[in-house]
């Protein structure tokens, strides 16, 4: 076992602004599998990761928002590299995606919220990933977007009010989708095309113009989701209904007391 | 039930159930022999929805992310509200309008409803 002073000297500490004003920067300066911690602010920038390295907000995603400087490129781009993390960021305004992971495996993006970009999360060729807690609503297109990526765990993530699918899986197997809220998207909800071996459990899907949508693949198992479309619809009249039965309840309970 | 996790759809439920109480009493009442018992749950219910109305507006001003339709109903609800008590009480030639103003009430919980499904 290492001693602490051993582990400091391994795994070091980088601050953001104090030790670098940018993020990027101190990615950039970071060794292998070192901390980035990022302090409250607005960061308009794109940040590219190639090394294995953590990168956490200090105060959640209400106060550490980073923007897109280029538009057309991903906010945060992971490419090509494996145990990357990403926590605790709101991530916004690009017209590709808010978090990118490109051939990257075993990293974990939690706690981000992903919105208003043209899709929330995109893993293109990664696999083994944690996708957890996340919000990725109100972009573009997709809220999550899974292409020839499998073993994936995404899990307690919202995916809600995309302008497209909520959570798309394309090409993309053995992945596990556990306890996601997936709700009032323009098209579907969670749909997996082509794709096999994935297991949904308990997840919410509702309000959407489709709940669960499996096109192609096979040995997809789902177990005890919910695809409550209409029942928002249905509620109000349900609703009326008991407010009459109250009124017969109240009248019959008034009248026996009075005696009318 | 997953539904009424959410404060402010659970308020507008309410509404619903006690604004209907409300106004199939309030029809009632015009042709009903018992009209004090009539009169008795018309005036309980509709004065609940008026607490509920209160509560939702405050609801959507402490939101941090200000939804205008959710704020501007309950306050449109209670200035319906507040007529019809003012036609009610002081200015009885109007008596004719407070059913189409009941009629009202309710479609504004229904919106309030709709307004504050979760996503």
């Amino acid at each position: 076992m290492l001693p602490l002073t051993a582990f400091l000297l391994i795994y070091s500490t980088i601050i953001v602004p104090e030790n670098y004003k940018t993020i990027q920067e101190a990615v950039i300066n970071a060794s292998l599998e070192d901390t980035i911690i990022v302090g409250e602010g607005i960061y308009k920038e794109n940040v590219s990761i190639t090394r294995p390295i953590s990168i956490i907000s200090r105060r959640g995603p209400d106060f550490t928002t980073v923007w897109a400087a280029v538009p057309s490129e991903p906010v945060f781009k992971v490419s090509n590299v494996n145990n990357v993390a990403i926590t605790g960021f709101t991530v916004t305004g690009s017209l590709l995606s808010g978090i990118y992971l490109y051939n990257s495996n075993n990293g974990t993006i939690s706690d981000n919220k992903t919105v208003k970009n043209a899709n929330g999360i995109i893993l293109y060729g990664s696999s083994n990933n944690t996708v957890a807690g996340n919000s990725a609503d109100l972009n573009a297109n997709y809220g999550i977007y899974l292409d020839s990526s499998n073993r994936n765990s995404l899990g307690k993530n919202s995916a809600s009010s995309n302008n497209d699918n909520g959570i798309f899986l394309s090409s993309s197997s053995y992945n596990n989708l556990t306890d996601n809220n997936v709700n009032h998207n323009t098209w579907n909800g969670i749909i997996l095309w082509d794709s096999s071996n994935n297991t949904l459990k308990e997840n919410k899907v509702w309000r959407n113009r489709f709940g669960i949508v499996i096109s192609g693949g096979g040995n997809n198992t789902l177990i005890n989701n919910s695809t409550w479309s209409n029942i928002y619809i249905i509620m109000p009249l349900i609703l009326a209904y008991i407010g009459i039965i109250s009124y017969l309840v109240q009248r019959r309970v008034l009248q026996t007391i009075y005696r009318v | 039930m997953f539904i009424f996790t959410n404060l402010s759809i659970t308020i507008a439920s309410m509404g619903i159930v006690l604004a209907a109480t409300s106004f199939i009493s309030g029809l009632q009442l015009v042709r009903s022999t018992s009209a004090s018992i009539e009169g008795m749950i018309h005036r309980a219910n509709g004065y609940l929805t008026i607490i509920l109305f209160i509560v939702l507006t405050l609801i959507a001003i402490s939101s941090s992310i200000i939804n205008i339709a959710a704020l501007l109903l309950p306050l449109t609800g209670l200035a319906v509200f507040l007529v019809k008590l003012w036609i009610v009480r002081r200015h009885k030639r109007f008596l004719k309008y407070v059913s189409w103003m009941g009629g009202i009430l309710i479609t504004i919980w229904l919106l309030v409803f709709y307004v504050n499904i979760p996503v």
